[in-house]
């Protein structure tokens, strides 16, 4: 008998975390692409904050890149990806200190 | 006596600072400059230069290596030359067929300004005014009216890379 009653609370468990994952699941397409847009341009301030950093500081560029977690090569390449996307690099030159 | 500790103190801070920033590494001053890529691809688009065309071309320079501090000012140049000559056809393909040849910085430079001065769409006789004929980023860029009224004057079969590019920013963005 016990053992049937802890095979139903299992059940009923595993149930219920299906039940959230499925919730979960349910963001519409044009959520998920808001939300991978936002942080998108969020990722763009950010790398203009830290290349507003390293020109008021240059002496520090390296450091400021490691606390940022960024290496020369990796900076590059969000710059690169910065740059292709229109709205991203237009995010980047609004927050990017002349 | 008094006069000349300051005045001391003065020159020795200028003469320590001076070389200290002339002293940056080289990659530093790479790193500065590639960190104005994106205000340059920015800017390009703000003069007209089709969003495309710049994918293209950064799309063709980074897998080709390029530093970004050198693409970076290779877009100041792209824009100097159309500003000079106008805009030209298919500008990305042009740059990605440069680079596949094997040409980079003051090379591939001269290659787009010959480009521009044999095939650019305008010259100083426009006054270096700007030309949003291909410009798909005419809406985000606040540009629309402009792009509106040069559509009400441009001929029917001149509109081959709008619908192309249209589409393509559009999924680009979103």
């Amino acid at each position: 008998m016990k053992i049937l009653t802890v095979g139903a609370a299992l059940v009923l468990a595993l149930t219920a975390c299906g039940r959230t994952d499925a919730n979960v699941d349910k963001a519409t397409p044009e959520q998920t692409a808001e939300a991978k847009a936002a942080s998108n341009l969020d990722h763009a301030r950010d790398a203009a904050r830290v290349a507003n950093l390293m020109a008021e500081q240059p002496a520090a560029a390296d450091s400021l890149l490691t606390a940022n977690g960024y290496t020369r090569y990796s900076f590059e390449k969000a710059m690169y990806e910065i740059a292709a996307d229109s709205a991203m690099a237009a995010a980047y030159a609004a927050a990017k200190k002349p | 006596m008094r006069h000349k500790i300051p005045a001391l103190l003065i020159a020795l801070s200028l003469g320590v600072s001076a070389p200290a920033r002339a002293q940056l590494p080289d990659w530093v001053n790479q790193i500065l400059s590639a960190a104005l890529l994106p205000v340059a691809t920015t800017q390009a688009r703000l003069d007209g230069v089709n969003n495309n065309d710049i994918r293209t071309a950064i799309d063709a320079m980074n897998r080709a290596g390029v530093p970004a501090g050198e693409a970076r000012a290779f877009f100041d140049d792209e824009r100097a030359a159309r500003r000079d000559h106008g805009p030209v056809d298919n500008f990305g393909a042009f740059v990605q067929s440069q680079l596949e040849a094997g040409k980079r910085g003051p090379e591939l430079a001269a290659a787009i300004r010959a480009e521009h001065a044999r095939q650019g769409k305008g010259n100083a006789a426009r006054g270096g005014k700007k030309i949003d004929r291909d410009n798909d980023d005419a809406d985000e860029n606040g540009k629309k009216d402009k792009k509106d009224k040069k559509d009400k004057n441009e001929k029917p079969g001149k509109r081959d890379d709008h619908g192309q590019g249209r589409s393509a920013s559009s999924s680009f963005n979103g």
